[in-house]
């Protein structure tokens, strides 16, 4: 089983492709196929993990590295490592989950059904390859997997602004791409003509010294460094997105149908953030160092610009599209810290974010299922008819708005503390995201759940069937299991982002924290 | 702090409400085939059974602390330990925690039987009771965490059982609105102890207890640490009602009555006299924050007695007097007099967790009927409930004896002697008292003497109900003497009269007023103290027995419904943001947002007018004049490499 990974990531695109290939006949049972297909991908993943030892002096697990393309220092290059982890259990956990909790939105008609099964678990090979690429073109290409079908998906089967929509996404995102792909082919050159033979592998770039103006300000972005890094952050900021790189979001996120929703929301948008955290800062650290302040200040803003649109939105999904903007502002404020606890503190934040994101739009689908719209004036009074769904929204909600106990805060808080210790304005800022963010949750549950109904449909309004209620119920899990204790989901990224945290700022430590010893056992 | 015994018992205390609230919430709804087919007695019985092992387990807790600084420790797990931030969740039972604990489970066990009874006409009490226990989980937290990480877990625990509990009622809109305003105003409290903790733990390294007072040394900043104090006293206001965030408190009335006399009288709401006895060492850093918090707190107790004057509705009354109470509180700490405001803590749950009790019993009842207006001559009907509320009047005005009476005696003295304190402290302690006793009295006028109105006849609770009054009512008339003053000790020959300032000794801090420094010796304080509550009784039952702000536009407009700082919030701040977030959405988001990709927008327009002239779902095309594009691209770029 040397090539366990292989498996997981190819496994989910050819189950794909042989549901597109499925004959008419057999085209009802697809999401089956899809089903089962991915939870024999979560299961391969989490046997993966098992591997996973974070004494191991080779911090790659599982390692597959071939050649395949010489002339360029192209290998195909997989490997688990403590950063992309918790990335590939979330991919893993949410694809059967997604399926299952959209089970019945997708009833349509059965070639529907084919296509939307088949193109997302083409995007989880995206994802999945992504994640687990050690080398930068086959990061690239696994990057680009995932632009054709969402681009599909939304096209065929979105809201009634779906074409426009569509392309407006398409060409954020491949505009993005664009750039880091020159990125990409001006380092591999950089590091062909400093080495005497191309390697694309993180590895070997990382050792790549890149001149960068020493100068703070506009002047280090002329410089090699920080051109290449625009270059990738290009591609980064669209897709996390940072503000202001978001203009697809809202529409891109309302307009998709919910199954994509989920997709894009909770894991592809982790493709750029998981970009910052392996590419963007380790291999550009001093542009990064100089860049901070801006970069910091836009998470900031982007914090609470996400928030004050989420609160005056009048439809479900576009609130949460806006609330998801506000969010993985948090994650990026973390990365921008530069230090271990903040970027440790963004990456669990990329897994609750995921987790939470997910919940919230499958709600939307189950309230949409059931009311047929998503303008909040046409809610209210569905508790006492749907207490199930009532509690289970009401843990999503409290993991968005972080409560201590639930996922959300402890990434929210090591985000903070890390934030705080750089510069004490601005985390104040985003900390008003807490405030504003518990404004617009509270707002969307009264509104759907509290207060008397509009009219006699809620007394025809179903609680939530078994296959709902297990989605739910997984989720909830993981916000409580992680909120309670969430040293175990960190403890494997630890010695990764540590190491990757001294690149960029190399003498970090508190001084009393300094002084006691065994602290740092390495 | 060396004296600690390692022990289980913390983990238990804490635990049990956990189990409690497993059961009711999960469990019980299940076995009964839905939420809204369980009953009261079993529910109900589960509940009060979790808090009374808890209770006695907090007792055997409280006699297994000995010596001087001794302690109970649980040590619990290594929570987050990531770079530089590294948090182990712990228990300690010291003898301040002790006392919380003591009067949470206590308490707490008393309201939970009073429940049964009272909720007995609901349906589906199993989430009631689920969020009751709940709530003394998170507040045992509170109390029980040796850092202040988990004391705000805690802390905002509390504040989500709160909301819960507030909107419990939630098809009445006007009571989900309540719930939001309370967490909202709390959230807006707790985003100051959020950023304290983060400045505390970027000065000290540290969150634990007892190694941020070690970590204390001359070279770091105090400036910091005093910005840092003044966070927490912000989140403070929130949670414990102080101006300018008091706010929420009344509308929270919207709950169920027990948890009005729990979460809203007894225990939430001191949780922030509880941080400041806790981290004195922080506060006392800066004396100028400690005078405006006295000050804060003398403010607040005058406001919430002229509130509580305009108020109709019964449990708005007592909700008001609770921000006066919790003034008074703050009015200790901020003259340095932690003990003493542990000491009106405790009192104040004792004659507050009564009156609410005994509100609720008159509310129950009269079939739900809450405006004072409408009831009157309910002593007859109400024997038991009349004569626990008189008692629990007695105290919280502070005739001699009663409990009220040594607590507040004691903050006015402070008020006075302590260095910290004025004769402007004394003299607003004094109004507030007086006002205290104008309210009360206006109070038990109104609802059980005078003639019965028509169609409130009012019949006596059931003993379930009756029997917390009881016990409370115990607890308000003769807890006072754990704290008889020492000066008046001597006279009885004495040593130590007032217990419970010898028992938090060793853990928390208290102003020393040296003899004869007073302007005035303690026992003039005292007599001053009980004629100007007497006076108070005296007018409320004379000449203000009528009062009513409603009669006069200007006191009407500032003082009676969403009174002026409601007012200020929601033009001043409310309003403001939606405003700004409408115009955002408007004007920025549509217009430059849209655009800002420079050719990107463009393209974007341009395509997407293209695609509509094709639009015939015809995808394939386009993408096949993307995908040849990528080719393009990428064949230059590897040609580019490779060369």
């Amino acid at each position: 089983m040397s090539q366990i990974l292989s498996w997981i990531v190819l496994l989910p695109a050819l189950t794909g492709l042989l549901i597109l290939l499925l004959p008419k006949g057999l085209e009802a049972k697809s999401r089956q196929i899809a089903v089962i297909a991915s939870l024999i991908v979560a299961a391969l993943a989490l046997w993966a993990a098992q591997a996973f030892d974070v004494n191991a002096a080779d911090p790659l697990h599982l390692h597959i590295r071939t050649e395949w393309i010489p002339m360029l220092g192209i290998h195909y290059d997989l490997a688990l490592d403590g950063m992309n982890l918790p990335l590939v259990l979330l991919t893993v956990l949410l694809t059967p989950l997604a399926f299952i909790g959209t089970w019945n939105q997708t009833s349509g008609d059965s070639t529907m059904q084919k296509r939307m099964s088949a193109l997302v678990l083409i995007m989880e090979t995206g994802a999945l390859g992504t994640f687990l690429a050690q080398d930068l073109f086959l990061f690239y290409i696994f990057w680009e997997v995932i632009l054709l079908p969402a681009y599909l998906l939304i096209g065929m089967y979105g809201g009634a602004e779906r074409m426009k929509t569509t392309l407006q996404f398409f060409l954020y995102t491949f505009a993005g791409s664009i750039l880091m792909l020159v990125g990409i082919a001006w380092l591999v050159h950089m590091q062909s003509q400093t080495t005497g033979h191309p390697d694309a592998s993180f590895q070997a770039l990382m050792n790549l010294k890149i001149p960068f103006a020493s100068s703070q300000g506009p002047a280090g972005l002329f410089s090699t460094q920080g051109l290449l890094f625009a270059a990738f952050a290009a591609a980064f900021f669209i897709k996390a997105p940072l503000v202001p790189f978001h203009a697809w979001l809202p529409s891109t996120y309302r307009q998709a149908p919910t199954l994509v929703s989920i997709y894009l929301a909770a894991i592809l948008s982790k493709m750029g953030t998981y970009g910052i955290l392996k590419i963007l800062i380790p291999m550009f650290p001093e542009a990064a160092h100089s860049f901070q302040p801006v970069l910091m200040s836009l998470a900031a803003f982007g914090i609470v610009y996400g928030a004050l649109l989420a609160i005056v939105q009048k439809n479900f999904k576009t609130a949460v599209a806006y609330s998801s903007l506000s969010h993985v502002s948090y994650i990026l404020l973390g990365l921008f810290s530069l230090k271990a606890e903040g970027m440790g503190g963004a990456l669990l934040q990329m897994v609750n974010h995921g987790i939470g994101i997910a919940g919230l739009f499958m709600i939307s689908g189950f309230l949409e299922k059931r009311r047929g719209s998503l303008e909040l004036k046409d809610f209210g009074g569905w508790a006492p008819q749907t207490p199930v769904l009532a509690t289970g929204f009401m843990v999503i909600v409290l993991s968005t708005v972080a409560l201590p106990g639930s996922g959300g805060f402890v990434g929210e808080f090591a985000i903070l503390i890390a934030s705080f210790r750089v510069n004490g304005y601005i985390t104040a800022v985003a900390a008003t995201g807490m405030v504003l963010g518990a404004v617009y949750m509270l707002n969307l549950y009264q509104k759907t759940m509290f207060g008397r109904y509009v009219d006699d449909y809620v007394k025809k309004v179903s609680d939530l069937d078994l296959r709902e209620i297990l989605v739910l119920v997984v989720l909830g899990i993981f916000i409580v299991g992680i909120g309670m204790t969430p040293q175990p989901f960190m403890a494997p990224s630890r010695t990764a982002i540590e190491d990757s945290a001294k690149r960029v700022s190399p003498d970090d430590a508190l001084p009393e924290r300094q002084a006691v010893p065994g602290q740092v056992s390495r | 702090m060396n004296l600690a015994a390692l022990s289980d018992l913390p983990f238990w205390i804490l635990i049990v409400p956990l189990i409690g609230f497993f059961l009711n919430g999960v469990v019980i709804p299940l076995a009964s085939g839905g939420i809204t087919k369980t009953k009261p007695m079993i529910s109900g019985g589960i509940a009060t059974l979790a808090m009374a092992v808890s209770f006695v387990l907090a007792v055997i807790a409280f006699t297994r602390l000995g010596g001087e600084s001794g302690a109970l420790q649980y040590t619990g797990f290594k929570w987050i330990d990531f770079g530089n931030l590294s948090v182990t969740l712990n228990l300690r039972i010291d003898r301040l925690s002790s006392l919380m604990t003591l009067i949470i489970t206590g308490i707490g066990a008393l309201i939970h039987f009073y429940s049964i009874s009272y909720m007995s006409h609901e349906k589906g009490v199993a989430r009631f009771f689920a969020y009751l226990n709940l709530f003394c989980f998170a507040m045992l937290l509170l109390v029980l965490s040796d850092n202040l990480l988990f004391l705000f877990f805690g802390w905002e625990g509390v504040g989500l059982c709160s909301y819960l509990l507030i909107s419990y009622w939630y098809a009445e809109e006007s009571n989900a609105d309540a719930a939001r305003k309370a967490f909202l105003v709390n959230r807006i409290g707790d985003l100051g102890f959020v950023l304290g903790m983060c400045l505390l733990y970027v000065q000290l390294g540290t969150l634990s207890f007892a190694e941020m007072v070690a970590r204390i040394s001359p070279t770091t900043s105090i400036a910091l640490l005093s910005l840092a104090a003044v966070l927490m006293f912000f989140a403070a206001t929130g949670k414990s009602a102080q101006f300018p965030l008091y706010v929420w408190l009344p509308d929270a009335m919207a709950g169920p009555t027990p948890v009005s006399a729990l979460i809203h009288a007894a225990t939430m709401v001191t949780a922030g006299v509880y941080l400041f006895a806790r981290m004195y060492f922080l506060f006392e850093l800066s004396p100028e924050l400690m005078t405006v918090v006295a000050y804060t707190g003398a403010l607040t107790a005058l406001l919430g007695g002229i509130l509580a004057l305009a108020q109709t509705d019964i449990k708005k009354v007592l909700a008001y007097s609770t921000v006066s109470q919790l003034g008074f509180m703050f009015l200790a700490l901020g003259v340095g007099a932690y003990q003493t405001a542990v000491f009106h803590l405790m009192t104040h749950a004792f004659f507050k967790a009564l009156l609410f009790l005994g509100a609720g019993s008159v509310i129950h009842g009269c079939d739900g009927e809450q405006d004072m207006r409408r009831m009157g001559g309910l002593a007859k009907a109400m024997p038991v409930t009349y004569v626990t509320m008189l008692l629990g009047s007695a105290a919280i005005v502070g005739l001699p004896i009663f409990s009220g009476f040594f607590s507040k005696d004691e903050i006015l003295y402070m008020a006075l002697g302590a260095p910290r304190g004025s004769w402007i402290l004394f003299g607003a302690g004094l109004l507030a008292a007086f006002l205290t006793g104008v309210y009360t009295m206006r109070m038990l006028t109104q609802t059980f003497w005078g003639e019965a109105k028509a169609g409130i006849h009012g019949h006596e609770s059931s003993w379930i109900m009756t029997l917390p009054l009881v016990v409370l009512a115990l607890l308000a008339t003769f807890g006072g003497f754990l704290g008889f003053p020492h000066e008046m000790g001597h006279w009885f020959g004495i040593e130590h009269s007032h217990l419970l300032s010898a028992w938090l000794a060793p853990v928390v801090q208290q102003v020393e007023i040296a003899t004869g420094s007073a302007p005035i010796p303690e026992i003039v304080v005292s007599i001053l103290a009980v004629s100007i509550a007497i006076f108070g009784l005296v007018a409320g039952k004379t000449f203000l027995k009528n009062i009513s702000f409603e009669t006069s536009p200007v006191l009407k407009r500032l003082f009676v419904g969403q009174h002026f700082m409601d007012t200020f919030y929601s033009s001043c701040i409310v309003a403001p943001l939606y405003w700004i977030s409408r115009r955002l959405v408007q004007t920025f988001e549509s217009n430059v947002m849209n655009n800002i990709g420079g050719w990107i927008g463009v393209g974007s327009n341009w395509s997407g007018e293209r695609l509509r002239l094709t639009q015939s779902g015809d995808i394939q095309l386009s993408m096949l004049s993307l995908m040849a594009g990528l080719a393009f691209v990428v064949g230059i770029l590897i040609f580019w490499v490779a060369v």
